[in-house]
């Protein structure tokens, strides 16, 4: 069956109807319209348009009246996702036959995305949309899906619902980003929200003492001034208590270079000046090149030229300028 | 190098203070002859850990021994006449229920409970708390005890995690790493366990068994064709057992 692209930017029959009647009503309308004119049934089930929830709620409906074998290449392969899925099979990554890496990925990435903020009231579709998010971060490095993982997150987590593997996700990408967003929430109204955030961020510095929105405003500065600096250290809630998901590469931001959030390298080569630098860098202890570390990245924002004279002056004369600089020896 | 109330202790002596039991005398072997020094106030406060290391071992065995399942949290299963499950998997203790006899019963009425390997620890650590503890003093240190992996852990246990320590010890709670591990199953993402002596670990749905045992069945459970192997991490999991001996014995 050819694929209906008439009616791109308006949404599909179907998804309104659900929105609108709910899902017992979409059964009702959907078989109304098979026993009419299946060919617009199935017209409207291989739209671009369609959201996989409506897909997903009409699959019952689907089997019942064969339309299986007329749907569109997404549209089979969402739904042998989805059935092996909640049979719980064993998977070897969402092995489906006949389809390759480049496929997979934009089907999981279409079921998550038209899937993710709809409310089904489904055990069963959350399971779905949380598979396919542990799939696109981890097997396929997908990052554009990160803000609305964090916002299932939370949305759940107000409704005391299972986060932890999606979670685990969200910092298995590796990217700071992710840190940005729950950060956010620090400053929510909702009490859950700031609970979690505080939880999931509860590795980054801050004075116990001082109020929750003074101690939020320097987990967003700390996650800002070393952005460019932070690498993935694979700690997880699963393996202890109070885990440190994140590191500063001190050494990164001694010279202000980026590292790989993945695995903490640079992300570009050092020249030979860099590397010396490094070297007697690393000779010293950690309080000392955290000292530094804080001192060049304040330089280099403030006053490039000065940081770069700074840099190449001998090591003594670094530490008595970042300690006059405020720095804790 | 052990140290009691600023003195240290040889070897000999000290291992005369524990003339039986195999896991006594190992943690004690390790401590004597690390480079670290352990320093207890009295020799009490060491008694105290070694044994709540012996009854983290004992309860880890009962637990391996009972029929107490593997559940993912999203299908954990608790008695309700205890516990009440959270729609998040964790089992939260019920109103007017004593946490000695919540966590007795998990070992009791094993059948009833399922859920992951970081739960199963924390029940292990509580079991073992019950089992030194007078009843009164269990449930004050477990009041309102809420058991969902490490997330909500009792303030008073102290439970701290230890990066790169110098040494190892039977009771230690150890973690298997599995970075390559298969995103639709992240229950195989590691597995925690009690290390029991002996290259031999509990972990909860593997059993007691060696660390290869361990690494090969993680390494099971990875995505196709990794060359990742899981791996046991230099780390331990530990209640402050100074603190819980300090509570101790102010109570005898």
């Amino acid at each position: 069956m050819p694929e209906n692209t008439s009616d791109l930017n308006t949404s599909n029959l179907l998804d309104s109807v659900r929105h609108t009647d709910g899902i017992d009503n979409l059964k009702l309308k959907f078989r109304e319209i098979v026993c009419k004119n299946t060919h617009e049934a199935i017209n409207l089930l291989n739209n671009k348009n369609l959201n996989y929830s409506s897909l997903f709620s009409l699959r019952s409906v689907v089997y019942e009246f064969d339309l299986h074998r007329y749907l569109n290449f997404r549209n089979t392969c969402a739904l042998k996702i989805t059935e092996r899925i909640l049979a719980g099979k064993p998977s070897k990554t969402t092995n489906v036959n006949h389809v390759n890496r480049e496929n997979m990925h934009s089907i999981l990435k279409w079921i998550f995305d038209t899937g993710c903020s709809e409310d089904v009231s489904d055990n069963r579709h959350e399971e779905i949309i949380e598979v396919s998010a542990l799939l696109l971060i981890k097997s396929y490095r997908d990052r554009t899906i990160l803000r609305k993982v964090i916002d299932i997150i939370f949305e759940r987590n107000r409704r005391g619902a299972y986060t932890y593997d999606l979670i685990w996700a969200a910092f298995e990408s590796s990217a700071p980003d992710v840190l940005v967003a729950i950060a956010e929430r620090l400053l929510s109204k909702n009490e859950k929200d700031v609970e979690l955030a505080g939880r999931l961020l509860k590795f980054i510095p801050s004075d116990d003492r001082l109020e929750s929105l003074q101690q939020s405003k320097q987990k967003t500065t700390w996650i800002n001034e070393n952005f460019n600096y932070l690498y993935y250290t694979r700690e997880a809630m699963h393996q202890c208590c109070n885990p440190i998901p994140f590191d500063v590469s001190q050494e990164a931001k001694y010279i202000c270079k980026l590292v790989s959030p993945d695995k903490g390298d640079f992300i570009e080569p050092l020249s030979k000046d860099e590397h010396k630098l490094l070297i007697h860098f690393s000779a010293l202890d950690n309080t000392s090149k955290k000292m530094l570390a804080d001192c060049s990245a304040k330089l280099k924002k403030t006053n490039s030229d000065n940081w770069s004279s700074w840099l190449n002056s001998p090591l003594s004369e670094q530490i008595i300028y970042a300690y006059k600089l405020g720095g804790v020896l | 190098m052990i140290n009691i109330a600023g003195n240290k202790m040889d070897l000999e002596t000290i291992l005369k203070e524990f003339p039986s039991g195999e896991a006594d005398k190992k943690i004690v072997t390790i401590m004597a002859s690390s480079n670290t020094v352990y320093s207890y106030s009295t020799i009490n406060e060491l008694k105290f850990e070694i044994t709540m290391r012996k009854k983290i071992i004992e309860a880890s065995i009962k637990l391996n021994d009972s029929r107490f399942s593997f559940k993912v949290f999203k299908k954990s299963k608790c008695n309700t006449h205890f516990w009440k499950r959270t729609d998040e998997g964790g089992f939260k203790i019920n109103e007017g229920v004593q946490p000695f006899d919540a966590i007795n019963d998990i070992f009791e009425n094993s059948s009833k409970y399922g859920t992951e390997c970081a739960t199963a620890i924390v029940i292990v650590i509580c079991k073992a708390l019950i089992d030194i503890f007078p009843p009164a003093q269990s449930n004050k240190l477990l009041e309102g005890i809420y058991l969902m992996n490490w997330s909500h852990l009792n303030n008073s246990l102290g439970i701290d995690y230890y990066r790169n320590p110098s040494d190892f010890f039977p009771g230690d709670c150890r973690y298997f790493k599995n970075p390559d591990v298969d995103p639709e199953k992240p229950e195989w993402q590691g597995e925690n366990t009690i290390d029991l002596g002996n290259d031999t670990y509990y972990g909860h749905g593997i059993g007691i068994t060696s660390a290869k045992v361990i690494i090969r069945e993680l390494n099971k459970q990875r995505i196709p064709d990794s060359k990742t192997t899981a791996f046991l991490l230099d780390a331990a999991t530990r209640p402050d057992f100074k603190h819980l001996a300090d509570i101790y014995s102010k109570a005898h």
